[in-house]
């Protein structure tokens, strides 16, 4: 693990938990989003997981996506893989 | 695999680590795929467990104190008390027996311990058609005392807990009980040995009006003695009072 992960990580985690606790859940959905566009999507879909877990799906016509955080997670990470073949090593240099 | 360029086969290897590298995500995405499906599966135990580990963190960030708690209950417990006493005067009033007690609100000028004997002054009095007996209430049903001398712009109150005041009432609305004032907020009454009664139980006024007086807080019971001694206290607190309700009839 490079330390830029150890970074990315560790404050992630901690916006998701500082929304959790605060509680301001816009900062958890950040923390999430950070995670899985940084690339750690694993990482962002078990945090989503953890969310849905604790707080339960959405009442209204939100109760459809019932694990609405760990979607958002796979969306990010979608949108990653999806918007990085355009914009993210557009030119990778091959070294011998 | 005919190789034109020394270029080939780092491609080819290249490919092989992209091939390993698609195959690892695939895995990684039905695993998350199968642990969604595991949570969907058995969500509610896990979410019991996890509450279970979150609730020390939980109960110290959101818990609040003791005293929020007793306040959000006593919140609680008087919305309900306003709720059944409209119900009981509707109901009063469904039988021919409506009940409505003209009230004066005042505010309290001199409370214990600054006026001595367990009484109140307030700042209602003749002006205001404050009359000497009337009930005095806390709030609502919780009735403290009578008024006892009127002026033209004050009146004094004097307290059920006052000391060597007697009045009669009913233990749980039925059982007839004499109260005497002790001072400080507090009561006493005996009854028989066999009597059924408990700490909180509530002591009310006869009448169609009602009016709770007391709550017992105590019972003393002696082998030997016949008779149970009974420690009440007023309804609210006569030290914080701020505001008082003068209930405009002599007999409720």
């Amino acid at each position: 693990m490079t330390q830029s992960s150890r970074w990315i990580y560790a404050v992630t985690f901690l916006l998701a938990a500082t929304g959790f606790l605060l509680p301001f859940w816009p900062l958890s959905v950040l923390g999430i989003l950070l995670s899985a566009l940084s690339g750690r999507w694993l990482f962002a879909v078990a945090v989503g997981l953890l969310f849905d877990i604790a707080l339960g799906a959405p009442t209204g016509t939100a109760h459809l996506l019932y694990f609405p955080y760990t979607v958002l997670a796979l969306v990010a990470a979608l949108a990653r893989i999806l918007g990085g073949s355009y914009v993210l090593d557009k030119t990778p240099q091959e070294t011998l | 695999m005919i190789q034109n360029s020394p270029f080939d086969k780092f491609k080819a290897r290249r490919t092989h680590t992209q091939l390993r590298t698609r195959r690892m995500q695939l895995l990684s995405l039905a695993g998350v795929l199968l642990l969604v499906g595991a949570v969907a599966l058995w969500r509610a135990p896990l979410s019991g467990a996890l509450w279970q580990i979150l609730r020390p963190v939980v109960q110290m960030r959101f818990g609040g104190t003791a005293g929020d708690a007793q306040n959000a209950s006593t919140a609680a417990a008087l919305a309900d008390r306003d709720a059944l006493y409209a119900e009981n005067l509707d109901l009063k009033k469904r039988l021919g027996r409506a009940v409505v007690v003209p009230r004066i609100v005042a505010g309290v000028l001199l409370r214990p311990p600054m006026t001595p004997y367990d009484t109140l002054v307030i700042d209602a009095g003749s002006a205001e058609g404050v009359t000497a007996g009337d009930f005095v209430s806390a709030g609502g049903t919780a009735l403290v005392g009578t008024v006892s001398d009127v002026y033209a712009r004050s009146a004094r109150v004097a307290l059920f807990s006052a000391p060597g005041g007697r009045y009669d009432a009913l233990l749980r609305g039925s059982i007839p009980v004499t109260v005497e004032g002790q001072g400080g907020g507090s009561m006493q009454a005996r009854l028989p040995s066999g009597t059924a009664v408990a700490a909180g139980d509530a002591v009310v006024l006869p009448g169609i009006a009602g009016g709770m007086t007391a709550t017992v807080s105590h019972v003393e019971r002696a082998e030997s003695e016949s008779f149970v001694t009974l420690y009440m206290q007023l309804p609210a607190n006569i030290f914080t009072l701020r505001y008082v309700e003068v209930w405009k009839q002599n007999t409720p």
